[in-house]
């Protein structure tokens, strides 16, 4: 990506970002969301003395999977509902600087919402403070993955009538490529393996990122110039 | 006179559907067109090509000399481009959405002033757009069109939805605009015909007839 691609693609970032802020009900119900569910899965797990690292991890990654959902269905669906789409074709950039400029708003916004799971989880999971460096990272390696993935569906899907409907069905299947590590390297975090022991989980999740990039590169031209 | 864009022979097929058959034309420097037609009839679609919003399925796109297609960027510094809907956003103000489209094309803090100047909206310059009536909402969308004074303007469905009074009023800005080659679509002709020079009856995808206005 040239310099100014990643200028432009800032730009289009940044404006995404102050629109959310701007209107912050949608963020806030992503956190609360959030929020309620890992309080609502400490109900449960209260009374079991040992808990299963699978059986959290997976609570985690369910979490930030719906937040991803959420987060990105709207933002090429909300461009196509408001008319604002065709002002993005009509700035004097490359294609795939818009699909950027949506991805990088989706990995803040992500990256917020797993900085909110993370803060819940220490309260009501009693999650160990060593740990959170790790799971930061896998986290933030599994938010990258998701908004490139989920950017580049909201495109494909932005014409659909029902967009939101389909996106959270065919969501599903394309995130087993992040979810399946991503949940097996967070097990192996709780259960207190360093991060060398993750290099399978990585190298999978890293794979799947620069698939997801080289099919957008290729895709996203033909999807936005209709 | 300098040409500023030249259509060969172009088509668009949506599946089965032949929206343009084959539309050759040319606009040359200062040059207002009007695009009529019933519904359907390919003047959207034929605006939109023009944009580089939408990709021919045979023919070219000429934009000041140079192939449109293969030089998207550089041909949509040269065009704004007016939509039916408009393009700027609810939550940010006038003057915000200004500099955010003016970001890409290096625009100056001078000329923010200039561009509200000419559509006479510099007082609601710091009022967020969804905030704005349709009327100051469309000339807020016009000075937006207007950032690096671009060599054309295309206008879709121009006057729709907008009562009489403000559609006047536009239709005097857009007299007022002497350097701009503006190409504007409609289905009613009299008010875009008062400002325009030639107008292009367009139907099933092809010209019907043409008419120099003045």
């Amino acid at each position: 990506m040239s310099d100014d691609t990643l200028s432009y693609a800032l730009k289009l970032a940044r404006k995404d970002l102050i629109v959310e802020l701007r209107r912050p009900h949608e963020l806030l119900s992503i956190i609360a969301f959030t929020l309620s569910s890992i309080i609502v899965s400490s109900f449960s797990w209260r009374t079991i003395l040992i808990l299963d690292p699978l059986v959290v991890s997976a609570a985690m990654w369910v979490v930030i999977f719906f937040a991803s959902i959420l987060v990105l269905t709207t933002s090429f669906a909300r461009e196509v509902d408001r008319g604002t789409i065709d002002g993005l074709r009509s700035i004097p950039c490359p294609p795939y600087a818009v699909l950027a400029g949506k991805m990088i708003y989706g990995m803040v916004t992500l990256v917020i919402v797993l900085l909110s799971l993370i803060f819940s989880s220490l309260l009501f999971l009693n999650l160990n403070t060593a740990l959170i460096p790790s799971l930061i990272i896998i986290f933030t390696i599994g938010a990258i993955d998701f908004a490139l993935m989920g950017s580049m569906m909201s495109a494909v899907l932005m014409y659909s009538e029902g967009k939101n409907l389909l996106l959270a069905f065919l969501f599903f299947p394309v995130s087993v490529p992040i979810l399946l590590p991503g949940i097996q390297a967070v097990a192996k975090i709780l259960a207190g393996e360093p991060l060398m022991a993750l290099m399978p989980e990585f190298r999978l999740l890293f794979a799947f990122m620069l698939a997801v990039v080289a099919a957008s590169m290729t895709l996203f031209q033909e999807i936005f110039l209709e | 006179m300098t040409e500023i864009v030249r259509l060969e022979e172009i088509t668009k097929n949506f599946g089965y559907i032949k929206a343009l058959r084959g539309i050759t034309l040319s606009f040359t420097k200062g040059q207002k067109t009007s695009l009529l037609g019933p519904n359907g009839a390919g003047k959207s679609t034929l605006l939109r090509i023009i944009a580089t919003q939408m990709i021919p399925s045979s023919g070219q796109v000429w934009i000041m000399n140079e192939d449109a297609q293969k030089n998207r960027i550089k041909a949509k510094k040269n065009i704004g481009v007016v939509g039916h809907r408009s393009f700027l956003y609810d939550e940010l103000t006038v003057l915000e959405n200004l500099r955010f489209f003016g970001s890409f094309i290096d625009s100056k803090e001078f000329e923010y002033d200039r561009v509200l100047k000419v559509t006479d909206i510099e007082k609601w310059r710091d009022t967020k757009s969804g905030h704005l009536s349709y009327g100051l909402r469309k000339r807020a969308d016009i000075s937006r069109a207007l950032l690096g004074d671009p060599a054309l303007l295309l206008l879709d469905e121009f006057f729709a939805g907008l009562d009489q009074e403000t559609s006047s009023a536009l239709a005097e800005y857009m007299k007022g605009l002497r350097d701009q080659t503006i190409i504007t679509t409609s289905h009613t002709p009299e008010l875009i015909n008062s400002f325009c020079d030639r107008s292009i009856l367009i139907r099933g995808g092809l010209i019907e007839k043409e008419v120099q206005l003045r």
